[in-house]
């Protein structure tokens, strides 16, 4: 298996995200209970674990999507400054546009939001308008999302979030419905861009080994089971 | 470490930034396909049009007057005159049986009676075999007005019973009056605008006895005329309108003046209605009102001032009458067309609403608000701001084709003070409605959940706003309270008025939909951040 270069992977040590006795439930029921656990900038994050382990609501969580019921969820100032894009497992598009209009809007957010200053990031991804390309969605651009398969609707998810040029990417469960040469598409995506960035990703065991991350994290029962730095 | 303050104008420009973007988006997705136009912009003006066509049974009331007694005999001859008398009411049948039936209940029953008059008893009774309690409820107020016309026939029948300045046979023309237009083509049609106008009250709000009260207005302040009769339109039931290329207003105060005289002698508890789109039956009716008039000479001060206190949105046939004086309808017996203002502002105050009520739940449901919450220092006052701005806009756009609608279908013109109405009604009334909508949004769960929450609205506001049925004055406190947090209440009065030609203080309808704006985004805004919570 091709391993990605990760040579210029800066080294930060900075704490980006810091999970203090965190806790997230519905009815009662645990998804999310995090003693301790800090992320920091420029960590390449594997989560795997069965379903309903919690990947998905840590990343929710991680992202700002949903709130924790108890415990200190603190993010280092310097988040508010990213480029956070995320990726959910479904959904996350605007299924009465287009394509290209979700990739419009979804670029729009962060134009905002870094209007004034500038991308704060110190590594941009560099691949807004080629990502359409890397993962083959040019000739859906002018389709509406609610008319695309499953699986395309999974790439442009994903050329959503990196169309906005992202610090940190969050993506979750970037394989699923996808055939072998989408998930291809998607691996060589994220091995040339994961150098720049900050990333975050859950995903099934099996599709583990072809993920360019140095940290790994098991989800069991909402709880991280830590496991060893990855070496790649 | 804190945070890092935010220059205040960078965190504008990001919120106004947010919005503008969650704007673009919300209306690209109501523009996106045909059927979301259809049903967003275009069906409601279809709606509006049906409205007009509609053509609504009209109240009236079948009156037996039971014990007449036989031909001939003075029981009878008395008897007659009170039938005549109730004759002369709109919307009343009356029969006339000699006596009592034994089995009055059958009677009553078999001829679809509502009121029994028992011919020499006291008072009349109400029997109405009708269920719809609108209907009930017109008979209620009606029945005193008959009792209050029998006894005037009853006391007065030794009186010489001077006929109504109005053909007898003009009253079986009552049914050409739908055909009536509104006081708006009164403008158009006329050579030159009338410039006075003398308003008869209604006989029901008229003590008995007591002379019915005409009001003149002087030249050059036609807006000021419009405005009077709008304002106090349940009061009159029929007006004189004088024109201008005829009587200078001061002669047409004494000819007022002279009519008053004479309708109080006649207690007219009849308001006669005209045929006035058969020009010649019209015709005839202004040559008695100016042989009337022309009796009586004017000596009242030079520079009296007119007097405008009651009188009643109004209506003229078409095409426009000759003669000095033309006698006006109440537009309440044209209740389509009153209606059309009526229902335009509840497509206003309900459209935003039905746009906004799914908009959260329908981010939940995508999972695009995962993905809007992730955005860096997306602030939830963006959220709310781009979300109810999209449907206002929406809104504007439908009451602007609503507008147009009652302009070209049924001549409700589109006049000056467009803008104010626009800015100051319908713009807050529909931003009100949309962040209510967002506000419950965010406190559903599901869009079966949002779809029943936008028809209760629907009916809820038309029902404490008085749509349904007239809210009466000094009803229920609930009711009032209630009432005041719909935009309905403040913004269908204004908008009615405005389409009859009536200038309203926008600015006072204005203050309280602000204040309602005021408190709806503080409850949306809440609503967002316990609907994040909740996720």
């Amino acid at each position: 298996m091709n391993r990605p270069d990760v040579t210029a992977i800066p080294v930060s040590p900075a704490p980006l995200v810091r999970f203090t006795g965190v806790q997230k439930h519905y009815s009662r029921r645990f998804t999310l209970h995090i003693d301790d656990l800090t992320l920091c900038r420029y960590d390449r994050l594997l989560l795997i674990g069965a379903n309903g382990s919690g990947k998905s609501s840590f990343l929710r969580a991680l992202a700002g999507a949903i709130t924790v019921n108890s415990g200190q969820l603190w993010r280092d100032p310097e988040w508010a400054t990213l480029r956070i894009a995320y990726a959910p497992q479904s959904g996350g598009l605007y299924g009465e546009l287009t394509v290209a209009d979700n990739l419009a809007i979804r670029r729009s957010f962060y134009r905002w939001s870094h209007a004034a200053e500038g991308s704060s990031g110190s590594l941009s991804v560099g691949m807004g308008e080629s990502c359409v390309e890397r993962l083959g969605i040019q000739s859906v651009l002018r389709t509406r999302v609610r008319a695309l398969s499953g699986g395309l609707h999974r790439l442009v998810s994903l050329a959503a979030a990196l169309h906005s040029e992202p610090d940190v990417l969050i993506v979750d469960e970037p394989f699923g419905d996808l055939d072998d040469r989408g998930m291809e598409a998607v691996r060589a995506v994220l091995s040339e861009v994961v150098p720049k960035l900050t990333l975050f990703v859950a995903a099934m065991p099996m599709d583990a080994p072809s993920l360019p991350v140095n940290r790994r994290l098991q989800m069991l029962d909402g709880r991280p089971v830590y496991e060893p730095a990855v070496s790649i | 470490m804190s945070r890092p303050e935010r220059p205040v104008m960078r965190r504008v420009v990001e919120t106004l930034g947010h919005a503008a973007t969650l704007l673009v988006k919300d209306l690209g997705e109501l523009l996106s396909n045909a059927r979301a136009i259809f049903l967003a912009l275009i069906l409601p003006c279809v709606f509006l049009y049906l409205v007009g066509q509609l053509r609504t049974q009209s109240i009236e009331a079948r009156v037996l007057l039971a014990g007449a007694g036989k031909p001939g005999t003075n029981e009878r001859a008395a008897a007659d005159a009170v039938a005549a008398a109730l004759a002369e009411l709109s919307g009343i049948e009356v029969a006339v049986d000699e006596g009592v039936p034994d089995n009055l209940g059958a009677r009553l029953k078999e001829g679809r009676f509502d009121v029994l008059v028992l011919s020499g008893g006291a008072t009349s009774l109400l029997y109405t075999a009708g269920v719809d309690p609108f209907r009930i409820g017109v008979l209620q107020q009606v029945v005193p007005r008959i009792e209050a016309v029998v006894d005037a026939a009853r006391t007065d029948a030794a009186a010489p019973r001077v006929p109504l300045p109005v053909p007898a046979a003009l009253n079986g023309a009552r049914s050409s009056l739908r055909e009536a237009s509104n006081l708006a083509r009164v403008w158009q049609n006329a050579p030159e605008p009338p410039i006075a106008a003398a308003a008869i009250p209604a006989a029901a709000s008229t003590p008995a006895g007591s002379p019915p009260q005409i009001v003149v207005q002087p030249p050059s302040r036609n807006e000021s005329l419009v405005q009077a009769i709008t304002k106090a339109e349940s009061d009159l039931d029929r007006a004189l309108l004088v024109r201008p290329d005829a009587l200078a207003w001061r002669t047409a105060r004494a000819r007022a003046a002279a009519l008053e005289d004479r309708l109080g002698r006649l207690k007219p508890a009849s308001p006669t209605l005209l045929n006035a789109s058969e020009k010649e039956e019209l015709g005839a009716v202004a040559a008695e009102a100016e042989a009337i008039a022309a009796s009586i000479q004017y000596d009242g001060p030079a520079d009296a001032p007119p007097e405008i206190s009651r009188s009643r949105l109004l209506t003229l046939a078409t095409p426009a009458p000759s003669g000095t004086l033309v006698s006006l309808y109440p537009v309440a017996g044209d209740r389509p067309r009153a209606l059309l203002p009526e229902i335009a502002a509840l497509i206003i105050c309900v459209l935003p609403f039905v746009l906004s009520c799914n908009a959260f739940v329908r981010e939940r449901e995508e999972r695009t608000l995962d993905v809007l919450l992730a955005v860096p220092r997306m602030a939830y006052s963006s959220i709310v701001a781009g979300k109810s701005a999209a449907a206002v806009i929406a809104t504007v756009a439908v009451c602007l084709s609503l507008l147009m609608v009652m302009h070209v279908a049924y001549g409700l013109f589109i006049k000056s003070g467009l803008l104010a109405m626009i800015v100051l009604g319908v713009v807050p009334a529909a931003t009100a409605a949309a962040l209510l909508g967002l506000a419950v949004s965010a406190w559903t769960n599901s869009s079966l959940q949002a779809t029943i929450a936008s028809a209760i609205y629907l009916l809820v506001q038309a029902l404490v706003g008085g749509l349904l049925y007239p809210v009466a004055a000094g009803t229920s406190d609930v009711i009032s309270v209630l009432a005041m947090a719909f935009p309905l209440t403040f913004v269908s009065p204004a908008i009615k008025a405005w389409a009859f030609g009536a200038s309203p203080e926008w600015a006072q309808i204005a203050v309280p939909l602000i204040a309602m704006c005021t408190c709806y985004a503080v409850l949306a805004r809440v609503a967002l951040g316990s609907l994040v919570k909740r996720l």
